[in-house]
C-alpha cells in the first residue's frame, strides 16, 4: 500500500521538460518599452513654405499609439489652417526592448506670409499630461531655388468610377528628391472605408516624368477590393524605411539610395475619391459577385465513364486578369439524378501564353440515376465592367456514360427523396426603396410609456362617475315630482310675465287678460297639482295669503277671472274698466305667487 | 335610450380621439428629396433626408429606405436598427422582414432574443396591444357595472360579452407587458464598440460589440447606457447605441485609421 502511494504520488509531479513550448516563446520576446520618458518632437515638414502650399506638421512621441489622446483641435493662429491625415505607430528594437514611436501627420496651410507658430500644448499619455513643444512656419513669397516641398505619398488608381465588387490596381508612389534619391518604405497600408485591401505589394523603382523632369519614384503595386457604394475615399501611409524596401524590388533607371539608418518618418497622401456604383438589376443565374473580365475554360471530368454511385470529380477553371482568386465558385445545381458536393477551395491556375491565370474549382459528382447521359450544366455569370452587363458562363454539360443497374445499398440509405426533391433554397436579397411613406406615427415611443395614456385610461371612471351622478339626480327627481313641477312652474312663469308684459305695452287687452289668467294658473298648478289651465278663480285665490285673498289681491284675480270669462262666454261686449292700470297690483299678486314655488 | 345613445356616443369619440393621436401628417417633401437622392447615388444625403423625415413623423416607409441608404453606406448598425423600427411600427412589412433576414445572414449578426411574451408583441403595431387593453377592460367594466347603475334589463348576451372583453384585457397583458419590455431593446450602431466594465472613458474593456449586435439597456448614467449583451454586462456610449423606441440618430464620423 505504501510503495503504490509513493507510487501515485511520484507519478503527479510535474517535470520540467514538460513545461509549456508557446509559453517559452512568449516569456523570450522582448518587452514593450513604457517606461522611458516620453519625448515628443513637433516639427512642421518643409519650415518654409510659400502662402498655400502644403507642410506637414508632425507629432513625434515614444509611446504606444493606444495610450496617446490628442486634443479634439490644436489652437493655432487664424491664418494657418491644420488638419489631421494620418497617424502611425512603428516599433523599434533597442537595447533588448521594443521601442514603440507613434506619429501623427496635419496638413497645415498658411494663407499669408508670414511667420507662424502653433503653441505649446497638453495632451496625454499613459494617463499623464505631457507637452508638445512649440513648432513653427514660416510663409514666405520667395523661396530658393532648390526648395523641396512637403514629402508625401501619391496614390493612383486605373480610373476613379468602379462597380462594387470590382478588383482594382493601386499604385502607391513616393518620388525621389531633387537628387534622385529614394528611399524604402515599411508599413505601407492602403485606407479607405468601403475597400478590401491586399497585403501583398510589389515594389519597383521606375522614372517617371515628372515637371518636366525625369524623376526617380518608388512605387508599390497592390489590388483593392471595392466592398462598398457611395463615394469613397482611398489613401495610403507608410513610415521611410531607408534601404530596406521589404522585399525584392526591381529597379529601372538611374537612382540613389542613401546609406545610414532608416528615420522612420511617417508620410501619407491626400486622398483619392473613388464614385463606387451598385450593381445594375438583371443578374444572371450562378452570379457570386464576380465583377471584371473573366471567362471559363471547357470543364474536364476525371472520366466519361462512371459505375452508379461512385464519385467522379469535375475540374472548372475561371481565368481572369484581376481578382480571380477572390472568385466565389457557383453553387451546383439540386437535381435528382446527381447528389453534388459543392467546389473546394480554388487553386491557382498560371498564366498561359494567351490565356490569364485563373484558378481551378472541383466539384465532386455521385450519378444516381443510369439514365444520365451527361454532367448537368453549372449556371454561373460574372459582371463586366467595360461593357457593364453581366456575362453568362455558365459550365456547360460533360457527357458521361454511367454503369451499373442500382445503387450500392449504403449510398441509397443516405439519399432522402425530400431532399433530392426539394426546391433550391431561395436566394435572399435587399428589397426596393419604397416609394410611399406608408404607415406613420406621432412617435416610436409606445402609448403605455407616454405621460398622458394614464390619464386617458382614467378618463372612462369620470365618464362612469358622471353617468353614476345624472342616475342619481334622476332618481331623486323620480321621487320628489314637486320638484320638477315646480321648476317648470317657475320656468313658464317668467316666460309667461314676459308675454304680459308684451300684451300689456301693445295695449292688447284680450292678450294682457289671457296672459294673466295663464300666469296666475302657471304659479298655483303645482300646489295642487293640477293641469294649469283647469284652475278657476276660486283655486286660485285659495292660495292667497289670508289678508291678500280677502283684501286687495283677491279682488285683482276676481277682476281679470271675470275679464276673461266674459270676453269667452258673454253674447255681448261689455266694458270691463281699464285692466292695464292693474298691471302692477297683478305683478304684486304674482311676485308672491313665484316666492311660494 | 337617450342616455344609451350618449355611452356609445362617448366611447366612439374616445376611439376616434386615440386613432387621431396615431395620425400625423407625414414630412412627404423630405421623403421625396431622399427618394430623388437614393436614386442618384448620395447615399449620404438620402440617409439624412430620410432621417430627418422619420424624425419629425416616423413612418415605416421613411424608415424602411433609411435603412437602405445605410446598408448602402455600409453602416449595418444604424442600417439594423432603421429596419427594426419599421417592425416596431408596421410588424406586417415584409421588405424590412426581409431585408433584416438579409442583413443578419450577410454580416453574421445574431437576432435579439424575445421572450416568449415579446415574441407575442410583435403580432399587432406597438400601440395596438395598450388599446386593447385599455378598450377590453373598460367595456368589460361598463358591461358589468352599467346595466346595474341604469337599471338596465340584464341579459346574457351582456354578460357573455363582458367575460369575452375580460378575457381578452387578460390576454393581452403579456403582450401589453412585453411592449414596454421589447422598447429596451437597442442596436450597437458603430463597429467595434468597446463595451466597458464602468462608465468611463478610461474603463477596461470587457468586450468588443460589432455593428448591429442586440442588446438590452438595463441602466444609464451621464453619456453611457448600461446594456446587456450576448459577451456580458457593461457600458457603452450612447451615441454608440440605438434603442428601437428612439428616433435613429447619425452616427458620429469615425476617427482615421490606425496603422497596426
Amino acid at each position: 500500500m505504501v510503495f503504490g502511494a509513493v507510487l501515485l504520488v511520484r507519478a503527479q509531479n510535474p517535470s520540467p521538460t514538460e513545461s509549456n513550448t508557446m509559453m517559452q516563446l512568449m516569456m523570450s520576446q522582448a518587452p514593450v518599452d513604457i517606461s522611458s520618458p516620453v519625448v515628443v518632437t513637433a516639427t512642421f515638414d518643409p519650415p518654409v513654405v510659400r502662402p498655400g502650399e502644403l507642410s506637414v506638421y508632425r507629432i513625434t512621441l515614444n509611446a504606444t499609439e493606444a495610450a496617446i489622446k490628442l486634443p479634439a483641435q490644436i489652437r493655432v493662429p487664424k491664418e494657418l489652417t491644420v488638419r489631421p491625415t494620418s497617424q502611425g505607430q512603428s516599433l523599434h528594437a533597442a537595447n533588448g526592448m521594443i521601442r514603440p514611436m507613434t506619429t501623427f501627420n496635419h496638413a497645415a496651410r498658411a494663407s499669408r506670409p508670414g511667420f507662424y507658430g502653433v503653441p505649446a500644448f497638453y495632451i496625454e499619455v499613459y494617463g499623464k499630461a505631457v507637452v508638445v513643444p512649440e513648432a513653427q512656419l514660416e510663409a514666405l513669397e520667395e523661396l530658393p531655388a532648390d526648395h523641396e516641398p512637403a514629402r508625401r505619398l501619391v496614390v493612383e488608381t486605373t480610373g476613379t468610377n468602379f462597380f462594387v465588387g470590382q478588383s482594382i490596381g493601386v499604385r502607391a508612389c513616393l518620388f525621389g528628391s531633387r537628387a534622385n534619391t529614394i528611399e524604402g518604405l515599411a508599413q505601407l497600408q492602403i485606407n479607405g472605408d468601403g475597400f478590401v485591401a491586399d497585403k501583398n505589394f510589389r515594389a519597383s523603382v521606375e522614372t517617371i516624368e515628372r515637371s518636366n523632369r525625369a524623376v526617380a519614384t518608388l512605387v508599390y503595386q497592390s489590388t483593392v477590393k471595392v466592398a462598398a457604394t457611395g463615394l469613397l475615399k482611398l489613401s495610403a501611409q507608410a513610415f521611410t524605411a531607408g534601404i530596406d524596401f521589404g522585399g525584392p524590388i526591381v529597379i529601372r533607371g538611374q537612382v540613389t539610395i542613401p546609406g545610414g539608418p532608416a528615420r522612420n518618418i511617417l508620410l501619407d497622401s491626400d486622398p483619392l475619391v473613388i464614385n463606387a456604383r451598385p450593381l445594375p438589376p438583371g443578374e444572371l443565374a450562378g452570379f457570386t459577385g464576380a465583377v471584371g473580365k473573366f471567362s471559363c475554360d471547357p470543364p474536364r471530368l476525371e472520366t466519361n465513364t462512371v459505375r452508379l454511385g461512385d464519385p467522379v470529380q469535375l475540374s472548372v477553371v475561371i481565368r481572369g486578369e484581376n481578382g480571380a482568386g477572390q472568385i466565389v465558385p457557383p453553387p451546383p445545381p439540386r437535381l435528382k439524378s446527381w447528389q453534388i458536393f459543392p467546389a473546394s477551395a480554388g487553386e491557382p491556375v498560371p498564366a498561359t501564353e494567351s490565356k490569364p491565370p485563373g484558378v481551378a474549382f472541383r466539384y465532386t459528382l455521385i450519378p444516381v440515376s443510369a439514365e444520365i447521359r451527361a454532367t448537368p450544366a453549372i449556371p454561373f455569370s460574372c459582371f463586366d465592367p467595360q461593357t457593364e452587363k453581366y456575362l453568362d458562363l455558365t459550365v456547360a454539360a460533360v457527357p458521361v456514360t454511367v454503369t451499373g443497374e442500382a445503387l450500392p445499398a449504403e449510398i441509397a440509405a443516405t439519399l432522402s427523396n425530400t431532399e433530392l426533391e426539394s426546391e433550391p433554397a431561395k436566394k435572399l436579397s435587399l428589397s426596393g426603396l419604397a416609394l410611399t411613406p406608408g404607415k406613420t406615427a406621432g412617435s416610436l415611443t409606445p402609448v403605455q410609456s407616454r405621460g398622458w395614456f394614464p390619464f386617458v385610461q382614467l378618463s372612462p371612471v369620470i365618464v362612469f362617475l358622471g353617468l353614476w351622478q345624472f342616475e342619481r339626480r334622476r332618481r331623486f327627481l323620480e321621487l320628489h315630482p314637486e320638484v320638477v313641477r315646480r321648476r317648470r312652474a317657475r320656468r313658464e312663469l317668467r316666460r309667461t310675465r314676459r308675454l304680459l308684459n308684451r300684451a300689456c305695452a301693445a295695449r292688447d287687452e284680450d292678450g294682457f287678460v289671457r296672459r294673466a289668467i295663464q300666469a296666475l294658473q302657471v304659479a298655483c298648478a303645482p300646489h295642487y297639482p293640477a293641469e294649469p289651465r283647469a284652475l278657476v278663480c276660486g283655486e286660485v285665490t285659495a292660495l292667497l295669503d289670508p289678508a291678500d285673498r280677502d283684501g286687495r289681491g283677491g279682488e285683482i284675480v276676481q277682476q281679470f277671472f271675470d275679464a276673461a270669462n266674459a270676453a269667452r262666454f258673454a253674447l255681448t261686449t261689455q266694458p270691463g274698466g281699464d285692466l292695464f292700470a292693474r298691471q302692477t297690483e297683478l305683478d304684486a299678486v304674482l311676485q308672491k305667487l313665484e316666492a311660494r314655488l | 335610450m337617450k342616455v344609451r345613445g350618449a355611452i356609445f356616443f362617448l366611447l366612439a369619440s374616445l376611439t376616434m380621439l386615440c386613432a387621431a393621436a396615431n395620425d400625423a401628417p407625414t414630412g412627404d417633401e423630405s421623403f421625396r428629396e431622399g427618394v430623388a437622392a437614393f436614386n442618384s447615388g448620395d447615399f449620404s444625403k438620402a440617409a439624412q433626408t430620410f432621417r430627418a423625415s422619420s424624425e419629425q413623423h416616423p413612418s415605416s416607409g421613411a424608415l424602411l429606405d433609411l435603412g437602405l441608404a445605410e446598408w448602402r453606406r455600409g453602416r449595418a448598425g444604424p442600417a439594423v436598427q432603421a429596419w427594426e423600427q419599421v417592425l416596431w411600427l408596421d410588424p406586417f412589412n415584409g421588405a424590412a422582414r426581409n431585408n433584416l433576414r438579409y442583413a443578419r445572414q450577410f454580416a453574421e449578426m445574431s437576432d435579439p432574443e424575445l421572450t416568449w411574451n415579446e415574441a407575442a408583441s410583435t403580432w399587432l403595431p406597438t400601440n395596438g396591444w395598450a388599446w386593447i387593453a385599455g378598450g377590453s377592460l373598460w367595456l368589460a367594466v361598463a358591461l358589468v357595472w352599467l346595466p346595474g347603475l341604469l337599471r338596465w334589463r340584464r341579459a346574457g348576451w351582456q354578460q357573455a360579452l363582458a367575460a369575452a372583453s375580460l378575457g381578452i384585457f387578460l390576454l393581452s397583458l403579456p403582450a401589453h407587458v412585453g411592449i414596454v419590455t421589447r422598447a429596451k431593446i437597442g442596436f450597437v450602431l458603430e463597429r467595434k464598440v468597446a463595451l466597458r466594465l464602468t462608465p468611463t472613458e478610461e474603463s477596461e474593456t470587457v468586450a468588443t460589440l460589432p455593428a448591429g449586435e442586440p442588446a438590452r439597456k438595463v441602466g444609464e448614467r451621464g453619456e453611457y447606457f448600461l446594456i446587456r449583451a450576448a459577451q456580458g454586462l457593461g457600458w457603452v456610449e450612447r451615441k454608440q447605441f440605438g434603442l428601437i423606441a428612439a428616433p435613429a440618430r447619425a452616427v458620429s464620423a469615425r476617427k482615421p485609421e490606425r496603422s497596426p
